[in-house]
């Protein structure tokens, strides 16, 4: 992670004839901005400008499409009044605890585990780099293929697991027909689907830690806890940074998991924020303002921490 | 007199003959269950095209699931297809459609299955073609019946008479569950219907005209026939097993579903199966289904596809159209089909059967307009139930206000 | 650290490797069954009777191949094209301060926070507005900036020793060639790591296809699978065998680039 090291400031490089200098000048001024030109502009037009459109919305009642001829979707100026609903809405009330909650317990799960894997599977030989093959190997599956593979596993009747404990004459385990076990085999799910992703991350970072560090703290015969507790964290805190910020990014985000995974149930138990947002749109008639009013509430939460983690990555180091 | 008519004949006959054979590509948008659906479809398309060569198509296989979102983005942009099969006309998409009161007149949607043909009405308008008509019912495994020594009474029977004889059969002849239940609103709203009650009023104007008392006592009911007959978990709607796979593979004795898997099981099943007949409640029903064609105003092809649309629910078309299929024609008119296979064959006319028993709400609570916005409170609600999560009474209420609001949403 | 040659590391390493090994490995064995087998009870752990059918019906339609070409062809095209963006932007991001700067990186950044499942109708009226509805050059246009590339390339190109740049400012180099002669090969780790991510993102992505694509020519693999779930149920073999197929490309990817991958990660998020 960066302390923001931008450190040279605009200079115009060296001697040249006044004229020159004055374009180089000009042109040296303009480059950055012709660098992030092609970035803003396809981000612009794809992602802020229909999400500008979207928020926009949530000022009005109106259908996901306005259509002259159908009544329904004719947008009506209503103010606040959506946010104000949002309150009294049990149903995004239940999603947004539920997606915070899976938040909060999936996040550190996923540093954990990742962290875990990357000291597990940090040494550089060949035996070490197939294992984290494996590993790596679901990051590179989408999301959708996963739900399928582990609803499989975790079928109740026809999984895998199941059959596996059948076999050790355990009962069967409803591992997606339970409220809380279902929560928690899409939370299994997810860390197993991103882990291998951020364990090489984590590895980065920990290759980068000199190795004289550790030798000094052997001399002094600290015990290997506080090895990791006193270089190993510290010294990963910028890789950890970035983990964390993806991480909550992408967990405010599931989705697509849980739609082949569970479709959401047991009931609506697993129903998520994204899912419920994409339901109110698509599936109700006249409320795509009440849609785009939960997409104004996610985009601020997800704001308002990248800014808070970015500031305390920042002060830290 | 006489010259000017001549006059008229021959430049009619010259433009006649100057003009161009206009070539058509319709754009077509269907969803299909597997290349082999998508196969024959091509065939159907092909024969058209044979017999209209200035039409040609540009078929664009969509997943069902994604439909909704399609006929929206088809309002939003204004980029629609010529054609679309569909199963339910969205608002967003319905002052696109072609009114076939006007092409075809008034009395033409008179020809087709009553109650599906009145969900192509809107007001005056027709604003779909009926296209295929399913039916609600339950299939059996017949050779597992038979091991177990168990008869199927051809008169019918109740399902406190069925389910434990199901269960019965299941234990004797070593199946794994009595019983499974296609997890959708559509299949489950059946057994409401089937103990009298319905979402919606039989007459326009269309009003709410649930009993809650009964459809929570009928609620109560099936989530109780859920968990003692069919494989744990499985309203849950988390559930990952497949009803249908379960009872091809011979792990359940009975399936409720509908006229759609006949064709799916008279190729497929390694075990003599029988449709129906499905037990009852206090009523016997059925649940009226299917698909209708809906062609685009914008079209510039407007013309062949009226006229494509109008063939493809054309009585010999529709017969043929059943028999590919394995569906029930929409088209009364239709010559009776004679199916591939002899149990396919007794199984269409049972159903069919089923579905001219059933009470007239089987087929307007599907037919109006109102019910689109419903089905996923209908969902919800009973796998909350089932999961506990929600009791019956709560569950019949978001179906209730779910319904209030669309009513409200319609005038 | 734990010692190397301890053996609860390798208990460790085993249960490890079972847990993310047998559902991919279960996958592939299931698409081997045929249907009545994959919905055996109990279930079979090797297939009975392995069959290459459903992989044969797969690769037997005419279109498959096309699709997998599509595919090919967008995800090539459009991870090049991200990462080339991305690589300008980082640049401008880590190595300039100029007016506005906090606020394009705050820009982009927030852009990382807007799901497209929120944004679909918007963006759908800006790809027909731009002429790019049912083109692969949508596909491969709309989805190439992406704030994650921008993030990555801009922390690592933050280590490059400014005295290099510096240096070949005094000796009057143009800008451009600082950015492709010491910028690009010194940042190559991190362009490969973000070349191979992009490569398994477009890969698999499924609404932007969904969104932009009608035509069936046009279909790229992900719209296939997502074909194989029908109205009245799910096509198993077919999805199963899809599965695997898409897959394979992308660990063929993964173990040819896995040393670069590596590299990149390492000196890309590593320092600080």
């Amino acid at each position: 992670m960066s302390t923001g090291d931008r450190t040279i400031a605009a200079r115009p490089p060296g001697e040249t004839p006044a004229a020159g200098r004055w374009l180089n000048r000009l042109g040296y001024a303009a480059w950055p901005y012709l660098l992030l030109l092609p970035t803003i502009a396809l981000l612009f037009a794809f992602t802020l400008y229909p999400l500008g459109q979207g928020l926009w919305m949530s000022l009005f009642k109106r259908g996901i499409v306005v259509v002259p001829q159908v009544e329904s979707t004719h947008p009506v100026f209503v103010g606040l009044s959506n946010f104000v609903h949002l309150l009294d809405d049990i149903n995004f009330r239940t999603t947004l605890i539920k997606t915070l909650v899976f938040v909060v317990v999936a996040v550190p799960l996923l540093v954990v585990v990742s962290l875990g894997l990357a000291v597990l599977l940090s040494p550089q030989t060949k035996f070490y780099a197939f294992v984290r093959t494996i590993i790596f190997f679901p990051s590179m599956i989408s999301m959708l293929i996963i739900g399928v593979i582990w609803a499989w596993m975790f079928g109740r009747n026809s999984g895998l697991v199941n059959y596996g404990l059948s076999l050790l004459g355990i009962d069967a385990v409803p591992w997606l027909e339970d409220e809380l076990l279902a929560q928690i085999a899409v939370i299994i799910v997810w860390v197993w689907g991103g882990a291998g992703f951020n364990m090489m991350v984590l590895i980065a970072g920990l290759t980068a830690i000199p190795k004289d560090l550790y030798e000094a703290a052997a001399i002094d015969n600290t015990s290997k806890w506080r090895q990791f507790t006193h270089i190993t964290l510290p010294l990963l805190q910028p890789s950890l940074v970035v983990v964390f910020v993806l991480g909550i990014i992408s967990a405010f985000q599931v989705y697509e998991l849980v739609v082949s995974l569970t479709t959401g149930g047991p009931g609506r138990a697993t129903v998520y924020l994204i899912q419920n947002i994409y339901e109110t749109a698509f599936r109700k008639p006249d409320q795509a303002g009440m849609a785009a009013a939960q997409s104004a509430v996610l985009f601020v939460i997800l704001m308002v921490l990248t800014i808070l983690q970015l500031r305390f990555a920042r002060k830290r180091s | 007199m006489k010259l000017m008519k001549a006059g008229a004949i021959a430049l009619a006959l010259t433009t006649a003959l100057m003009s161009p054979v206009f070539a058509a590509q319709l754009k077509l948008v269907w969803y299909v269950d597997g290349d082999e659906q998508e196969a024959k479809l091509r065939t159907i398309l092909d024969e058209y095209t044979a017999s209209h060569p200035e039409t040609t198509f540009d078929l664009q296989i969509t997943p069902y699931e994604g439909m909704i979102q399609k006929f929206q983005q088809y309002a939003a942009s204004g980029i629609m297809p010529d054609v679309s099969l569909t199963s339910s006309m969205e608002p967003v998409i319905r002052p696109f459609l072609v009114d076939w009161a006007e092409v075809n007149g008034k009395d033409w949607i008179n020809d087709f299955v009553a109650g599906w043909a009145d969900g192509a009405k809107l007001g005056d308008k027709v604003i779909a073609a009926p296209l295929d008509v399913t039916a609600v019912g339950i299939y059996y495994n017949a050779d597992a019946f038979a091991k177990a020594g168990v008869e199927i009474p051809a008169a019918g029977w109740t399902w406190d008479e069925a389910l434990p004889k199901i269960k019965e059969v299941s234990e004797k002849a070593g199946i794994r569950f009595p019983l499974v239940w296609d997890v959708s609103a559509h299949r489950f709203l059946t057994y409401e219907f089937q103990y009298g009650n319905h979402v919606f009023s039989e007459q326009e104007p269309v009003t709410v005209a649930m009993d809650d008392a009964g459809w929570e006592k009928t609620m109560d009911q099936f989530i109780k026939m859920a968990n003692d007959y069919m494989p744990p978990g499985l309203w849950s709607g988390a559930s990952s097993d497949s009803p249908v796979d379960m009872f091809i593979n011979q792990q359940a004795v009975a399936y409720m579903s509908g006229s759609w898997q006949i064709g799916n099981f008279a190729e497929n099943a390694k075990f003599k199966w029988v449709a129906g007949p499905t037990p009852s409640g206090t009523v016997s029903s059925s649940n009226v289904g299917g698909n209708y064609l809906v062609a685009f105003n914008t079209s510039p092809n407007l013309k062949e596809a009226e006229a494509f649309v109008t063939w493809m629910t054309s009585p010999d078309i529709q017969a043929e159209y059943a028999k590919t299929f394995g569906l029930l024609p929409a088209n009364k008119k239709a010559p009776a089909v004679q199916y591939a296979s002899e149990d396919a064959q007794k199984a269409v006319v049972g159903f069919q059967a089923e579905l001219d028993k059933s009470p007239r709400y089987a087929a307007t609570d599907q037919g109006w307009p109102q019910m689109q916005a419903t089905w996923d409170s209908i969902k919800a609600g009973v796998t909350q139930a089932y999961a506990g999560q929600i009791t019956t009474k709560e569950a019949v209420a978001s179906i209730r206000a779910a319904a209030e609001a669309a009513v409200a949403a319609g005038q | 650290m734990i010692a190397t040659n301890n053996p609860w590391r390798y208990v460790a390493i085993a249960v490890v490797l079972v847990m993310f090994l047998l559902p991919p490995v279960w996958l592939l064995l299931s698409s081997l069954k045929s249907q009545a087998e994959i919905f055996q009870w109990p279930p079979s752990l090797l297939p009975q009777n392995p069959t290459v059918q459903s992989y044969a019906d797969t690769l037997s339609r005419a279109n498959f191949g096309k699709y997998f070409l599509n595919s090919t062809i967008v995800s090539v095209l459009s991870a090049f094209l991200s990462v080339t963006i991305s690589v300008m932007a980082g640049y401008a991001l880590a190595k300039f301060r100029f007016a506005g700067d906090t606020v394009f990186f705050l820009l982009i950044m927030s852009a990382l926070m807007v799901p497209l499942q929120i944004v679909l109708i918007p963006v759908f009226l800006v790809l027909r507005d731009l002429g790019l509805l049912n083109t692969l050059a949508g596909l491969i246009i709309a989805p190439a900036a992406t704030p994650s590339g921008v993030f990555l390339m801009r922390q690592y190109i933050v280590n490059i020793p400014d005295s290099l740049l510096e240096a070949a400012r005094i000796d009057k180099t143009p800008e451009w060639r600082i950015l492709l002669r010491i910028v690009v090969p010194l940042a190559l780790p991190a362009i490969g790591t973000l070349l191979a991510f992009n490569l398994v993102w477009r890969w698999n992505d499924y609404l932007w296809p969904f969104l932009i694509i009608t035509e069936q020519d046009k279909w790229t693999v992900q719209l296939a699978l997502a074909n194989s779930v029908g109205r009245f149920g799910i096509d198993w073999p077919r999805l199963l065998s899809i599965s695997v197929l898409s897959v394979l490309p992308m660990l063929a990817i993964f173990i040819a680039l896995q040393k670069t991958l590596m590299s990149g990660l390492m000196a890309g998020a590593a320092k600080e």
